[in-house]
């Protein structure tokens, strides 16, 4: 597992720590990109990780793992087409996470998160994202669990909250996203990407 | 030393099912040999946190199987186009690999990466999943489109309107229209309104 070497650029506080975990679960860290060196980026959001990709980075040759709090569709498509073997994770993740991530760049295997993909497949065109009022945590959870077709009776198993709880998180989004009813509501968050 | 006791305490259950049993023994094998997993019967669903479904192409009875399995389900498939691609991760597939590619390696590495909620896609098909339509496939995913008349009435329900108001707009029944969104549900394995519109509009049927 160890002796992999990686290029770490890291952007921000919650990223700075990145190198050090790789360095700790036995990669060798390396100052520039190269065949068989994982290049890789950290950051609040993958629009900002990929903006702080070194210059001799090689689009399509060099492998590259990506570290983001967030994934926006735009944020994923540019990643992917930057690297043959764009693989995308949390910051955040537990260091097997991490590790794993850099195998899985390295050998060009290509993974994203299962919500980011999805997120992707809905959107229409590359055009920038329409803005909206951002949605609450809550909010964009308990619309990805209606997306999957599930009652509130279910979100409410599925969030550990009550169907109280639920009826009014519902209640929240659709007047917040001006919507008539829970279809409409998924189609608009499908739509512009919210889920 | 950190690492070793997350990997002692979080071995990963995966099942293998295939048509072929050749296939199925060297994919049970191969995963047998990684630390961070163990292999267990297919028929035990509880403990399969993973199953690799190992076929020649993805057809509707995959697809089924991805939705209704319990746990992630990871495809490794002779050959794969990108609107069977699109139709696999929408109903829910967790990793995709086409068998040439399926080293013991990389079939475990995206058995753990489904394990913790990552999606492996071979990374030409990545960039093309996004624009594929999967009307596109219908030849090969027999009644994967959707006829004039469903794309009408799902296009209503997905604009907000409830069956009258729909009826009305279309001049049909309320019954025809609960008809047509039942055939849809039911034809794609989908629970309600919200997730056939959902699904619609990602696999660009709307």
């Amino acid at each position: 597992m160890s002796g992999v070497r990686v290029h770490v650029t890291a952007v921000g506080p919650v990223a700075r720590d990145v190198a050090e975990r790789l360095r700790g679960a036995g990669m060798v860290l390396v100052d520039q990109p190269g065949p068989d060196v994982v290049v890789v980026l950290a950051a609040k959001t993958v629009d900002e990780a990929l903006d702080a990709c070194p210059a001799a980075f090689r689009p399509g040759h060099d492998r590259l793992l990506v570290l983001a709090d967030s994934f926006d569709p735009a944020g994923v498509l540019r990643a992917v087409r930057m690297g043959a073997s764009a693989v995308l994770c949390p910051v955040a993740s537990p260091v097997s996470r991490l590790v794993a991530g850099v195998h899985s760049a390295l050998h060009g295997d290509g993974v994203v998160p299962y919500q980011a993909l999805v997120r992707l497949l809905g959107r229409s065109g590359d055009g920038a994202m329409v803005e909206v009022e951002a949605l609450t945590a809550k909010q964009t959870t308990v619309l990805r669990l209606m997306a999957d077709g599930l009652g509130n009776s279910a979100i409410a198993r599925a969030l550990a909250c009550s169907e109280h709880t639920v009826k009014n998180v519902i209640y929240e989004l659709t007047a917040r996203l001006r919507v008539r009813n829970r279809a409409h509501a998924v189609a608009h968050a499908v739509r512009l990407g919210l889920i | 030393m950190e690492q070793s006791c997350a990997v002692v305490s979080a071995l990963v259950g995966v099942a293998v099912v295939a048509r072929d049993p050749m296939l199925e023994a060297g994919a049970a094998s191969a995963l047998r040999e990684h630390p961070e997993l163990v292999v267990v019967p297919a028929d035990d669903a509880e403990a399969a946190q993973v199953t690799v479904v190992m076929v020649d192409e993805v057809d509707r009875a995959v697809l089924d199987l991805a939705r209704t399995r319990h746990g992630a389900v990871v495809l490794v498939v002779a050959d794969l186009t990108p609107a069977q691609a699109l139709h696999a991760v929408l109903a829910g597939v967790r990793g995709l690999l086409r068998r040439r590619d399926a080293g013991a390696e990389r079939l475990a590495r995206a058995v753990l990466a489904a394990s913790v909620g990552d999606c492996t896609v071979p990374p030409d098909l990545l960039d093309q999943l996004h624009g594929t339509e999967a009307v596109s496939s219908g030849s090969v995913l027999a009644g994967a489109g959707l006829s004039e008349r469903e794309r009408a009435v799902l296009s209503l329900v997905a604009e907000g309107h409830e069956t009258g108001e729909i009826a009305k707009k279309l001049c049909y029944s309320p019954r025809t229209v609960t008809t047509v969104v039942h055939d849809i549900t039911y034809r794609f394995r989908l629970r309600n309104r919200a997730h056939a519109v959902a699904y619609a509009l990602r696999a660009g049927l709307l």
